[in-house]
C-alpha cells in the first residue's frame, strides 16, 4: 500500500509490489485510464499488472521515470510536425541494450501497458538488429527456422528479385 | 513463449518491420514463411516504409495522359530501391548512363508527388546529386545530368558516345528540373558549355510552325522538348550570372534556381504575403495566374543573329540537321516585372490536356531598367492550358501603343503552380523567319496586383514607377544559382 497520495502500488503477475509515482506510471495510457474510472480509489489499493513480470515491470518503470516529463504524442500519429525517423535516443540505445529475451518482453509489456513511445523505441531497436543483414544472419540473430520447402523458396526468391544487383 | 520475434503478435511484427530499410524487406521475406507472411499479407507496410523516407504522394500532381492514379507503394518502393543502388554504386560514368530512362522517369515521380515544403524527396535527390566533392556523386551529375546533345557537344574526349534522342530528352529534362545550370560539367572533358546552348537558342531554324514557335518537338502537340528548355535554362542562368557579375553583386541564397530541384514540383509556389486577391467573378485561375511575375528575356544584337544564321561563311553549307557552331558571344538582358490577372476561360481543344480550362490572361510588363529605354512597358496578354502531356503551356504577346509585337511560349517546370515557373522562347508574333527571337522566363513573385493589370483602364505610358535597383538586384538574387565548378 502507498502511504504517500502521489504514489500508487503496482503489482506484477509474480507478486511483487511496486510503488510508483502517479505520473510515472501514467505513461502508460492503460493504467492512466484505470486512475480515470477509479478515481480517489486508485491512491488506496494496488493495482495488479496480470501479464507484466517483476523484473520487466521494473524495467518498464525504469523508462517511464527517465521520460516523466516528455511531452505528451501528438494527438494525430500522422500529423507531419511528429518528425518520423529510425533514430534513437542515446539514454534510450543504453536502456535496450538488454538481452532478446528481455528486449520482447519490454516491447510486448509496452504493448500490453500501451506505452507507445517505449514501443517505438522497442521496436526500432528490432528493426536495427534486422537492417543490412542477409537472410542467414536474419535467422542466426533471431533463432529462426528456416521452414520453405524448395519450391517456395525458389518463387520467394523471383517475388524478390527487385532488390537483387543486376 | 511469446518472446521471440517470429511468435509477436502480428501488430507488433508490422511496428517492426516498417522500420527497417526498403531493401531489407527482400532478406527479412526469405527468412521464414511467417516473416514471408507477415510482408506479403500487410497492405500498410510499403506505404509505411515510404513514408519514413519519402514525401506521402497528395493527390495534387497532374499526370501524365490517365489522369491521377493511385500511387503503388509496394512497387514504387522496389523501384526506389533499383534506383538508390544505381545511383549508390561505384560503377563508370559509362554504366550510369544505360540507367538514364530509369532514373529520369522516377526522379519526376519524386518530384511530381513532393511536398510543397520540407520535402523529404527532395532532401533524397540532393544527396543523390549535389555533393560536389564525393567522385561518385559528380559521376551521377555527369551520367545523368549532361547526356544531352549540348552537354555531348562540348565534350572534348570522344569516349562516350553520343546518346540516343530519348536519353537526351531524358538528361535534359533532368537537368532542367534540378533547375541550377551546370556550366562546366567536368574540366578537362568538357569545354563550357554556354556557347553550345547559344548554338541552339539563337538557330532560328529553331523557330517553326511545326514546333509552334516553342521549345517544342515538330508534333503540333507542344510536346516539350527538353533539350531546347534546357538550353534556354543555361543561356538565362549565364547571362544572369554574368549581369550579377558586373554589378559586383553579392547576393544571399535565397532562389528558385539556385537550390538543386527546389520549385520543381507542383504547389511549390506558396503564396508569402497574405491572402490571395480575388479573381474577377466567373473566372477561374487553377493555374494561379493572378499576380506579380518576375520576367527575363535575353536577345543577341540583332546584326550578330543575322549573322550567325544567314550569312557566315559556312551556313550554306550547313546540312539541315546539323547544330550551328558554338558560339560564344554577349546577349543582353532585360528585366521585366509582370502584372497579370485571368480574363476568361474556355473548354480545351482537342489537341489541349483535358484536366484543366484554358485560361486567358491580361496585364502590363514594365521593364525594371532605365526608363528611357523605348519599350519600357507594355501590356501583354496570353492564356495558359495543359498540354496533351500534362504540362502546363503558357503563351503570352506583348502590345506596344496598341500593336502586337512579340509573342512567348513555354512550359512550367515542375507543373501546376510550381515556384520554379516557365522557360520558353520569344520570338516575332508574325513568325519572321528572319528573326528576332531568343529565349525568356518568368516566374511568380506574389498574389498581388497593384492595378498595373487592368488592362483597360489604365494610360499606355505610366510614370509613377520607378527604377529600384535593390528591386531589380533582388529579383535577381532570387533567380540565379551558380553551378559551382565540378571539376
Amino acid at each position: 500500500m502507498a502511504t504517500e497520495s502521489n504514489k500508487i502500488t503496482l503489482v506484477s503477475n509474480d507478486g511483487a509490489e511496486v510503488v510508483v509515482d502517479r505520473n510515472v506510471a501514467e505513461r502508460s495510457m492503460l493504467i492512466k485510464n484505470m486512475m480515470e474510472d477509479l478515481g480517489e480509489a486508485a491512491m488506496t489499493q494496488s493495482v495488479p499488472i496480470p501479464n507484466v513480470n517483476e523484473s520487466v515491470l521494473k524495467k518498464v518503470i525504469e523508462w517511464c521515470e527517465h521520460h516523466k516529463n516528455d511531452p505528451p504524442a501528438a494527438a494525430d500519429d500522422d500529423s507531419d510536425s511528429r518528425k518520423k525517423t529510425t533514430d534513437i535516443e542515446e539514454w534510450d540505445q543504453k536502456f535496450m541494450q538488454v538481452d532478446q529475451e528481455m528486449l520482447f518482453e519490454i516491447i510486448l509489456a509496452s504493448n500490453y501497458l500501451d506505452i507507445k513511445p517505449l514501443l517505438d523505441v522497442g521496436c526500432k531497436t528490432v528493426a536495427n538488429m534486422i537492417k543490412g543483414k542477409s537472410p542467414e544472419e536474419i535467422r542466426k540473430t533471431f533463432n529462426i527456422t528456416n521452414d520453405f520447402t524448395p519450391e517456395e523458396e525458389e518463387q520467394i526468391r523471383r517475388e524478390n528479385e527487385w532488390a537483387e544487383d543486376r | 513463449m511469446a518472446n521471440a520475434l517470429i511468435r509477436l503478435p502480428p501488430e507488433i511484427v508490422h511496428n517492426i518491420l516498417k522500420y527497417v530499410n526498403p531493401v531489407d524487406l527482400a532478406r527479412i521475406a526469405k527468412t521464414c514463411r511467417m516473416l514471408h507472411r507477415s510482408i506479403m499479407q500487410d497492405r500498410l507496410l510499403c506505404k509505411e516504409i515510404w513514408c519514413l523516407s519519402l514525401d506521402e504522394p497528395k493527390e495534387k500532381g497532374l499526370s501524365n495522359d490517365e489522369g491521377v492514379k493511385e500511387f503503388d507503394f509496394e512497387h514504387e518502393l522496389h523501384e526506389f530501391v533499383r534506383v538508390q543502388r544505381i545511383l549508390k554504386n561505384d560503377s563508370s560514368v559509362e554504366e550510369k548512363v544505360a540507367r538514364l530512362p530509369t532514373i529520369s522517369s522516377f526522379a519526376t515521380k519524386l518530384l511530381q508527388t513532393a511536398s510543397p515544403k520540407d520535402s523529404k524527396n527532395m532532401a533524397v535527390m540532393r544527396e543523390w546529386f549535389d555533393d560536389k566533392r564525393d567522385r561518385e556523386k559528380r559521376d551521377n551529375i555527369e551520367a545523368f545530368l549532361c547526356q544531352s546533345i549540348t552537354f555531348s557537344r562540348s565534350r572534348l574526349t570522344t569516349a562516350l558516345p553520343t546518346p540516343s534522342f530519348a536519353d537526351r530528352q531524358a538528361s535534359a529534362k533532368l537537368h532542367v528540373q534540378y533547375g541550377t545550370p551546370i556550366f562546366y560539367p567536368r574540366r578537362g572533358r568538357y569545354a563550357q558549355v554556354y556557347p553550345y546552348a547559344v548554338s541552339m537558342v539563337y538557330d532560328l531554324r529553331n523557330y517553326k510552325e511545326e514546333s509552334l514557335w516553342g521549345p517544342y518537338l515538330e508534333d503540333g502537340k507542344a510536346s516539350v522538348d527538353w533539350e531546347k528548355l534546357e538550353a534556354v535554362m543555361i543561356v538565362l542562368g549565364w547571362n544572369l550570372r554574368v549581369f550579377t557579375e558586373q554589378r559586383d553583386g553579392v547576393f544571399g541564397p535565397r532562389s528558385v534556381w539556385r537550390e538543386p530541384w527546389v520549385g520543381a514540383s507542383p504547389g511549390s509556389y506558396e503564396e508569402m504575403q497574405g491572402i490571395p486577391e480575388a479573381v474577377e467573378e466567373g473566372v477561374v485561375d487553377p493555374y494561379g495566374v493572378q499576380g506579380t511575375w518576375m520576367r527575363v528575356v535575353c536577345f543577341l544584337d540583332f546584326h550578330d543573329l543575322f549573322a550567325y544564321n544567314f550569312t557566315s561563311s559556312d551556313t550554306d553549307s550547313l546540312p539541315s540537321t546539323s547544330p550551328r557552331p558554338p558560339l560564344n558571344t554577349n546577349e543582353a538582358i532585360r528585366l521585366i516585372s509582370m502584372e497579370i490577372r485571368p480574363t476568361r476561360t474556355e473548354a480545351p481543344g482537342p489537341d489541349d490536356g483535358q484536366e484543366l480550362p484554358v485560361v486567358f490572361f491580361e496585364g502590363t510588363a514594365k521593364s525594371m531598367h532605365a526608363q528611357w529605354e523605348p519599350h519600357a512597358n507594355s501590356r501583354i496578354k496570353g492564356s495558359v492550358r495543359l498540354t496533351k502531356e500534362g504540362e502546363v503551356r503558357w503563351q503570352s504577346v506583348s502590345v506596344y501603343g496598341g500593336e502586337e509585337r512579340w509573342a512567348s511560349e513555354g512550359i512550367q517546370v515542375g507543373g501546376l503552380r510550381s515556384a520554379r515557373g516557365v522557360l520558353g522562347h520569344w520570338f516575332d508574333k508574325d513568325h519572321d523567319v528572319h528573326g528576332p527571337a531568343g529565349p525568356t522566363a518568368f516566374w511568380k513573385i506574389n498574389d498581388h496586383l497593384d492595378g498595373g493589370a487592368d488592362y483597360d483602364s489604365e494610360e499606355e505610358e505610366d510614370d509613377d514607377w520607378t527604377e529600384d535597383p535593390e528591386e531589380v538586384l533582388e529579383a535577381i538574387a532570387s533567380l540565379v544559382g551558380f553551378q559551382a565548378d565540378l571539376g
